[in-house]
Formats: structure tokens, C-alpha cells, sequence
């Protein structure tokens, strides 16, 4: 299996389903992941569609765990969620990946499962935003987060299911 | 025009990175984002800090020293320069603090290394040999829960 492989499968709605809006309260979508930090501009929620169920450890890592590993603050808003929308979009069953906060500002996740090794690199410039795969312990296949977070679930479903 | 920075550090020479505890996963590898490069303080140059082992030789340090310098929190991994250098990696001395032997480790392109390029890095990293009984005796006790 290959990250091109996975793009074939990945269903086309997946990024649809997710839209971000500033918090003001009035959102009518059963499911928020709300994202605060001091300031003018605190608030940002994270909407989710209807059809979505997101694993039950994003929340907590997106709200509690990366703001305190994030010792100097350097993680912004927007990365958050960016962050978890990437992880929102993931079957619901998968397991909680092991985090890291690296000294250029990324929020890295990272999955060992069986033989396959996940993972998904957000920082504060978009560009940086990727994912990584690999079989083995072989080179890692690299590619944009940007446009691929349908193909980061089916390649996370069809690990689940292997 | 970048300034070109004699690449002089010895193939042989070990190559120490200190990285949190907790960024070890419980199969022993390091997460990858341990091998980010980090700003200056005034924002100019952004490299990965790292150690290495002539200069602190040469000072009567060792790696059990540089261990305890850094605290129970971190555990020191080791490369040697040869290894950084065949993944596309740049070194040099960049005297820093109070400890000796302190470098920079960098992309030779200068460019951000990548996350595949960073999972590389961490799939070669190694505890050395001095640190492994103290590592062993720390399994299951510091390092976080499997998920």
C-alpha cells in the first residue's frame, strides 16, 4: 500500500466535511471542538459535519496536551486547528498517537502500528503541513497535508483494517 | 550569498542530541520531532543544537556528563557525524553556554528539514553505550504510557 493508493480510495467529501469558523456561540452543529487562548481573538472552533465522529482523544489533546507541551507558546491558534481538523477527519477507532512539539513550532503525531509508521506534521506555515508514511522501516513516503486529509483516513482505515 | 561554513567536524566524531524523556515511544525510537532545528534568539539562523565528543574530550567531558548537565527529564542520543552527513545533514562548532563541545546541525541545502527527513534521523538515532543501564533502569517508569 502507498500513499497514491490510498488517494484512490479516499473519499472525495472527506475535507468538505469540516469547516473552521471563529466561536461566536451561535454555531448549530452538534459537534465543536472549541480552541481558546487568552486575547482579542480567543476563540475558534473547530465545526464538524453530522456524519463525522472523530476519535474521542482529539479534544483532549487539542485543548489540554499540545498547550502544555508547548512550553514557549509558540503553537498558534490557527495551527491548532488546523491540527485537529487533520485528526477529526480520522476514523473514529484510531488509536491515540504518541505527540510531539518540536522546537520550530510543529505539532508532529505519530502512529506505530503493526508495521506501519504514520505521521502528521502541522506547523504555523501551511507549507510545512505534511504527512508521512512508511512500511518496514523503509524510506518514508512524504506528502502536502494540504488537499490529503481524506487520503490520511483511508490510509488510516485501511491500516486499522489490515 | 550564503556563507559557505567549513564542514570540519571528523566523521568518527559522535554527534550527541539531548531530546525530553518523553519523546522516547515505548519501541525505543525517538519522535521525530525531536530533530527540528530551533531560531536563534535573535531569529537569524535556525539550526539543530548538538554536541560533539572531540571538544568535549578535549575538556575532560563525557557523554555521563553531559547526561547530567541536561537533567533527569532529557536523555542524550548519540550519531556520528558520518551518519548526519549521508542524510543530507551539515555540522559546526558553535560554542554555546557552559558546557563544551556545543554545534549546530543543519540541512546542507540550509533549506527546514522535512518531517520524512526527520523521522530519518530519528530512525538512526541510538542511545550510546554509557547511558543504556541508566535507560534500562528508567523503562516503564518515565517514559509515557503506551497509547
Amino acid at each position: 500500500m502507498t500513499l497514491a493508493e490510498s488517494e484512490q480510495t479516499a473519499p472525495n467529501s472527506t475535507d468538505a466535511a469540516i469547516a473552521s469558523a471563529n466561536g461566536s456561540g451561535t454555531l448549530l452543529d452538534p459537534k465543536q471542538i472549541r480552541i481558546s487562548r487568552p486575547g482579542p481573538d480567543a476563540s475558534v472552533s473547530t465545526l464538524l459535519g453530522p456524519e463525522q465522529h472523530p476519535p474521542a482523544w482529539v479534544e483532549r489533546l487539542v485543548l489540554e496536551e499540545i498547550p502544555t507541551r508547548d512550553d514557549y507558546g509558540l503553537i498558534r491558534l490557527e495551527t491548532l486547528v488546523r491540527f485537529a481538523q487533520a485528526c477529526s477527519a480520522l476514523p473514529n477507532q484510531t488509536p491515540k498517537p504518541y505527540l510531539g512539539i518540536g522546537d520550530d513550532a510543529t505539532i508532529g503525531a505519530e502512529w506505530d502500528i503493526g508495521r506501519y509508521h504514520i505521521g502528521v506534521q502541522v506547523g504555523n506555515n501551511p507549507a510545512v503541513d505534511s504527512i508521512i508514511f512508511e512500511v518496514d522501516r523503509e524510506e518514508p513516503e512524504e506528502s502536502s497535508l494540504e488537499g490529503n486529509v481524506g487520503v490520511l483516513a483511508a490510509l488510516m482505515s485501511s491500516i486499522l483494517r489490515d | 550569498m550564503a556563507v559557505e561554513i567549513p564542514d570540519e567536524i571528523p566523521p568518527d566524531c559522535t554527534v550527541y542530541r539531548p531530546i525530553p524523556k518523553e519523546n522516547i515511544k515505548p519501541n525505543g525510537t525517538p519522535m521525530s520531532s525531536c530533530f527540528s532545528d530551533k531560531a536563534a534568539e535573535d531569529g537569524s539562523s535556525y539550526y539543530m543544537s548538538v554536541y560533539f565528543s572531540d571538544e568535549m574530550e578535549r575538556a575532560g567531558k563525557s557523554v555521563l556528563d553531559l547526561q547530567q548537565a541536561w537533567g533527569s527529564k532529557y536523555i542524550v542520543l548519540a550519531f556520528s557525524a558520518g551518519e548526519l552527513r549521508e542524510q543530507g545533514e551539515r555540522l559546526w562548532r558553535d560554542s554555546m553556554g557552559e558546557f563544551p563541545g556545543h554545534g549546530a546541525c543543519k540541512r546542507a541545502d540550509g533549506a527546514e528539514r522535512t518531517q520524512g527527513q526527520k523521522r530519518n534521523l530519528a530512525k538512526i538515532a541510538r542511545i550510546p553505550p554509557e547511558l543504556t543501564k541508566e535507560t534500562t533502569a528508567t523503562n516503564g517508569r518515565d517514559l509515557p504510557p503506551p497509547q
